[in-house]
């Protein structure tokens, strides 16, 4: 009896022991899987489209479309170099209220807090990234170009052959000088690694121009030639020596208007790389012969505050 | 003999124990391997969702033109499957010195292959942007 009673015993305690391993370690072992292949179908079932985009002073209104079958709760945004940025999801304009989800086949209003729309991925609230730009284009080479209108192309400035703006609206050949005034301008954002602590900036423009850097993602920015540049002028060269981290990520910003007749702007940085390409914009100016040096100044990445974004482009 | 009985009922108390032990391990293997299943058989579909959603999206095509009169957009679906419009964008006119704002009009429209349908839309805009569920859009100012 005392035989049969310590088998029930020990019978029961291995089948426990067993039962207990089993349904614990079974269940991580589930739970993961699950966990798993939950993922897998989120990163296959949420997508979203980008019908639409423009820049405003300080921020870029992306219209996004949840063309997956699965609804999209945004829980953060994020800018290549300059990692999260604030953004809120609400319904298209002109109503714009706040919105939680994104519904499969409706159109929703992101407004992410950056100035260039290049290289912004949205992060939904299972973790799964979705790119809604392509990244700034990799680049190499130093950060240096001269373009200008029909009158200055083939001549030489910096060692550089002047040709053509890639972007076409900037190569009016005959701006209009006095009111109605149609000054064009551009704003250009690059990233660069400065090979050395103290490269040297060299601008040639026609008219006004100013260089801007500054650590990427810091914000904190710096005026090259303290706003010596910018006004009407011939083709004048400027430069400057800066006092820079060698082999630390900056962000530069090149801000240029053609107020009158013919235009040009060349620049060269030496000592340095690009990482990006510049990603430009075109802008318009009318309301005073061209935006002053303190408004562009007050927020370099973006175009002037008043002026009307022509084209987006890069080079 | 006397003595057999209170073991024999033990022995079969233990393996009815270990029958209940067993029994409950088995429903534990099922639920769990049909709870992966019907995750993965999710994850499936959305795989398939997405490349068939690929697909229809390059074939989608629509032709639209806007008509000043009558304030209205005309969406033609020129392509092989049918289109559900979901907005219009209204691009305004560029206007000195100020920044554009645009407009969205909700649809929820579908288009045959071959058939066309008329939006009522403000007019004076300076382009109108067509956009459908499949997230493709279709612009005035371009060509057919």
């Amino acid at each position: 009896m005392m035989a049969v009673m310590i088998l029930i015993l020990i019978t029961l305690g291995v089948a426990g022991a067993v039962t207990a391993y089993f349904l614990t370690s079974n269940s991580r072992n589930t739970t993961s899987i699950i966990q798993a292949e939950k993922y897998l179908a989120y990163q296959a079932g949420e997508i979203v489209r980008v019908v639409f985009y423009e820049n405003t002073s300080r921020s870029t209104l992306f219209l996004v479309e949840d063309v997956g079958n699965l609804p999209i709760q945004v829980s953060a945004c994020y800018q290549e170099f300059a990692g999260m940025v604030p953004c809120t999801l609400t319904t298209p304009p002109p109503n714009e209220n706040p919105v939680t989800v994104m519904l499969p086949g409706q159109l929703y209003a992101l407004t992410v807090n950056t100035p260039t729309p290049l290289g912004v991925v949205i992060e939904t609230q299972q973790n799964v990234l979705i790119q809604l730009t392509e990244d700034y284009a990799p680049s190499s080479g130093t950060p240096e170009y001269a373009f200008g209108t029909q009158s200055y192309q083939g001549q030489s400035y910096l060692g550089m052959t002047v040709a053509a703006f890639p972007i076409s609206q900037l190569n009016d050949n005959s701006v209009n000088c006095g009111s109605p005034y149609d000054t064009q301008g551009y704003t250009a954002v690059a990233y660069v690694y400065f090979q050395n602590p103290h490269p040297t900036v060299s601008i040639v423009t026609d008219d006004g121009m100013e260089v801007f850097y500054a650590v990427a993602g810091s914000n904190s920015w710096n005026s090259v030639f303290n706003g010596n540049a910018w006004h009407g002028q011939g083709a004048t060269l400027y430069q400057r020596t800066l006092n820079v981290k060698p082999n630390k990520e900056y962000e530069i910003v090149v801000q240029w208007f053609n107020a009158c007749a013919s235009g040009m702007s060349a620049l060269q940085i030496t000592n340095s790389q690009l990482a990006s390409s510049f990603s430009v914009a075109a802008w318009l100016w009318t309301s005073s012969s061209y935006p002053s040096y303190s408004s562009v100044a007050a927020n370099p990445p973006a175009v002037p505050q008043g002026a009307t974004v022509e084209a987006n482009g890069a080079w | 003999m006397v003595s057999g009985r209170p073991s024999g009922r033990r022995s079969g108390q233990a393996s009815l124990i270990a029958g209940i032990t067993l029994f409950l391990l088995f429903v534990v293997i099922i639920a769990s391997m049909v709870a992966i299943e019907n995750t993965h058989a999710f994850a499936l579909r959305e795989q398939e969702a997405a490349e068939q959603n690929l697909i229809l999206e390059q074939k989608e095509h629509l032709c639209v033109s806007y008509i000043p009169q009558t304030s209205q957009l005309v969406a033609t679906n020129t392509g092989p499957i049918p289109s559900t419009v979901t907005g219009i964008i209204e691009y305004p006119q560029a206007s000195h010195g100020r920044q554009s704002t645009i407009t969205v009009v909700g649809e929820n429209t579908i288009i045959q292959p071959g058939f066309s349908y008329q939006f009522s839309v403000a007019s004076g805009s300076a382009e109108y942007v067509v956009v459908t569920a499949l997230g493709n859009t279709f612009e005035n100012v371009t060509g057919c």
